[in-house]
């Protein structure tokens, strides 16, 4: 028996969890790749997120210590309106290096902390918030590895959890709109899903563009990727980085722009050559230049009932004939797109859509 | 390399060392149920069970995310109700079973999340067996980037009425290599019950599709089989179809359709429109879209009037449906090197064609005094010589066969055509290295 636990220490049925237990200490003690606070690299995931001693004060509060800074996106991806936490940890001394605006190269063992809250009452923060889940992202020598941990409903806790979990939330929105749902948590199959870019799992949301944006910070407010040279945390970084449009902020770029940044930040985690929806020749990320790859005039393939009945993924000035709008305009389960991290219709996204393929021209399709 | 392969030197589930070892594996039956740290043994490595009596929600998805590589997660019989999707990537040698395909049902009826019932990607040697998925709110079991895939014995099943609504396929790997798919049954699917799309090596074989609208459908694939299988009350009982604008295979080829049974496949069209399969005239037994080199022979093919074999360019379909256009300078709409020989034919008098191309062909049919069995669409390549784009059709009994000019709107209509009294050599057997069950 112990032999088999030691060749498959991954196994871990209810009954054998002291044997797993053991090992992970086991695993602590050969620390050869300690992180400063206590745990080595290869002990992760740790059964709790206080575990990771990156927070001060009380949990709920996600107070970052020093190895932490928070960060934003101009624009980030629609989960059912949760509002989001972010955050990236460096084991000290490590740098990430720039190497061009969709990529930075992280050093083995820096870690981000994606956490997701809603507001009792979004028009009144003072009011309260419930935490549900936080994602945690750690390059490991041999790359990224994604773990989920789930809060409890006394906000003292988030513990580890591979299988995800749908949870009823509730809320008030900013227009005062009573909201109820189902809140999905993705599972950890699911995380790699949407992570794995080609073959390795990769961050997605703070790419350079993304993060090229100022943040206020305890001390002050200044641009993000700045203040992590200034920190000595990135190396490399140009001059000038192009800047991602902010979705929702017309000043900050054109209404194509802003739309083509929707689209990569919400679909092309799948719809790019590397993803997972490769198979149907659809690519919505920025760098796509084909308009037929980019959904213009192509029909669908393996769409379904996601058609709609329509014949092609956008037609110019025709956003009700358009596939892609019909999908962002549904919740259910065979027709909707993103397939997973919504279950409501973002309207302001859709909008957003919406105005592009009707600014689109020439109208119509051959 | 079209496709993210990891490597495959480990491979204790191949066919030939299984059938090798079988009667051992047979004698030592019950020592399976042991755990083994065995690097090269044939026994799985570790057994995750799964019952209704417990909380296997979470249980069955922690199972599939812990399983170690030549593990199993056994689902024991019961109806086990899930709410999201299951899914499961990265690993090689998983094998996920039930009991029996009527005693262990996955129930997907109250989904909240996901858009499949079972998904699985970037997996080497997977094998699903002895199950049923039942009523996803999309697609059955999806299989995606994965090399080696066996199902034995599954179900997908959408219990729901034959709507636009239902998922689109039961079983769908997509661009994968080395696929089996035995003794497998699908019904209700609003696509294709069976769907194998952008993948290599593959076969499909005696399985049973009924109340479909397409029941087999191979898409972009490059050397398949689909034998022994029975496909009735579907729109189109077989599809074999190449279409544009898709990114791993461009140009589909070398398929062979044989040994199956085609029966009443009148189930009128509910795919949703704006999907290829929304073309398919009910009454289609099988169909061939824009493919080169496919063999269709041994088939019986009953009560399948509108189109009993059919084959078809893709010009065609622009001609008939104007949401057919494509922007794909590396797609062949072409038809080239078909052989269609030794099928037979049984027509059901008085059947009622219908749809769009339905009534259109049967106008056809009738304006020109002619009740083909096996329909040419006519086109024709002018930049390819003669000898490599044959469409030969023999020795199948009695049946008729006609060149519709398709292309031209019909215009020219020519039965029993010339040009299609020739011949063509066999296609070889399609090789495939699909793991066999262990147990």
């Amino acid at each position: 028996m112990h032999r088999f636990f030691l060749t498959k220490p991954v196994k871990s049925r209810p009954v054998f969890g002291f044997l797993t237990a053991a090992l992970l200490l086991f695993s602590a003690c050969r620390d050869d790749k300690g992180l400063g606070n206590g745990f080595s690299l290869d002990s992760l995931p740790l059964e709790q997120l206080s575990d990771y001693q990156l927070f001060e004060g009380a949990l709920k509060d996600l107070r970052p210590g020093p190895g932490l800074l928070p960060y934003d996106l101009n624009t980030p991806l629609f989960t059912d309106y949760a509002e989001k936490l972010r955050f990236v940890y460096l084991p000290e001394g490590a740098q990430i290096t720039y190497v061009d605006e969709a990529t930075l190269e992280y050093p083995v063992g820096a870690m981000l902390f994606k956490n997701f809250f809603f507001y009792a009452d979004a028009r009144n923060p003072a009011l309260g918030r419930r935490i549900l889940e936080t994602r945690v992202l750690a390059l490991h020598e041999d790359g990224w590895k994604a773990y989920s941990y789930l809060w409890n409903d006394a906000q003292t806790e988030a513990t580890y959890r591979v299988t995800g979990a749908v949870l009823p939330i509730e809320w008030i929105q900013e227009d005062g709109t009573n909201r109820s749902i189902q809140y999905v948590i993705p599972n950890q199959v699911d995380c790699q899903n949407c992570h794995q870019i080609g073959d390795p799992l990769m961050p997605l949301g703070p790419k350079p563009r993304n993060l090229n944006r100022s943040y206020s910070y305890a001390d002050g407010t200044v641009n993000q990727l700045e203040k992590w040279v200034e920190k000595n945390w990135l190396t490399g970084l140009p001059t000038s980085v192009p800047r991602m449009p902010i979705w929702n902020d017309p000043s900050s770029g054109n209404l194509n722009d802003r739309a083509r940044a929707y689209l990569d930040v919400n679909c092309a985690h799948c719809h790019r050559p590397e993803g997972d929806a490769d198979n149907s020749g659809l690519f919505l990320n920025v760098e796509n230049a084909s308009a037929s790859a980019l959904g213009i005039c192509k029909p669908p393939v393996a769409a379904g009932a996601g058609s709609g009945g329509f014949a092609f993924d956008i037609v110019p000035g025709r956003p009700d004939s358009s596939i892609l709008l019909y999908r962002m305009n549904s919740v259910a389960l065979n027709v909707m797109m993103p397939e997973a991290g919504r279950t409501i219709i973002h309207q302001e996204g859709f909008e957003l859509i919406e105005a592009w393929i009707a600014s689109l021209s020439p109208e119509g399709c051959p | 390399m079209y496709i993210r392969k990891r490597s495959k030197t480990h491979n204790p589930l191949s066919m030939n060392a299984a059938n090798r070892v079988l009667p051992w594996m047979l004698a030592l039956l019950p020592l399976w149920l042991l755990p083994s740290c065995k690097e090269d043994s044939l026994e799985p490595e570790g057994i995750w069970f799964i019952s209704t009596d417990e909380d296997y929600k979470t249980t069955a998805q922690e199972a599939l995310v812990n399983a170690a590589d030549y593990d199993t997660v056994h689902f024991r019989a019961g109806v086990f109700e899930f709410n999201t999707q299951l899914s499961v990537s990265n690993k090689t040698g998983i094998v996920i079973r039930g009991e029996g395909r009527d005693v262990t049902i996955l129930d997907f009826s109250a989904q909240v999340a996901g858009a499949q019932g079972i998904l699985a990607t970037d997996m080497v040697d997977i094998i699903f067996a002895d199950l049923t998925v039942r009523d996803m709110a999309g697609d059955g079991i999806k299989v995606k980037d994965s090399d080696g895939i066996s199902f034995f014995r599954v179900g997908a099943v959408y219990t729901t009425p034959l709507t636009a609504d239902n998922g689109a396929y039961g079983l769908y790997p997509v661009t994968c290599e080395d696929v089996l798919i035995d003794d497998c049954y699908v019904r209700g699917a609003s696509d294709a019950g069976i769907y194998v799309g952008q993948s290599r090596q593959v076969h499909v074989r005696n399985c049973y599709v009924e109340e479909c609208v397409a029941g087999i459908e191979v898409e972009n694939c490059i050397n398949a089989d689909v034998y022994g299988n029975t496909a009735t009350k579907n729109t189109g009982g077989i599809l074999v179809f190449d279409l544009p604008s898709l990114p791993v295979i461009k140009n589909g080829n070398t398929t062979r359709v044989f040994d199956n049974d085609l029966i009443n496949n009148t189930q009128g069209n509910f795919a949703p429109p704006g999907n290829a399969v929304a073309n398919i005239p009910e009454g289609t037994g099988i169909m061939i879209l824009a493919y080169d080199r496919c063999e269709v022979f041994n088939n019986r093919i009953t009560g399948c009037n509108t189109l009993g074999i059919g084959v078809v360019s893709y010009l065609t379909l622009e001609v008939l449906d104007p949401g057919s256009s494509y922007d794909d300078p590396d797609y062949d709409p072409y038809v080239y090197n078909i052989h269609i020989h030794d099928n037979t034919f049984n027509r059901s008098p008085g059947y009622p064609f219908a749809g769009v191309l339905g009534l259109t062909l049967q106008a056809v049919y009738t304006a020109n005094s002619i009740s083909p069995d096996i329909v040419l669409d006519g086109s024709f390549n002018p930049a390819v010589p003669e000898a490599d784009q044959k469409i030969c059709v023999y020795d199948n009994g009695g049946a008729q066969v006609a060149n519709v000019d398709a292309v031209n709107e019909f215009a020219n209509v020519i039965p029993n055509p010339v040009s299609a009294d020739c011949t063509l050599s066999p296609l070889p057997e399609t090789a495939i290295d699909a793991p066999l069950l262990p147990y």
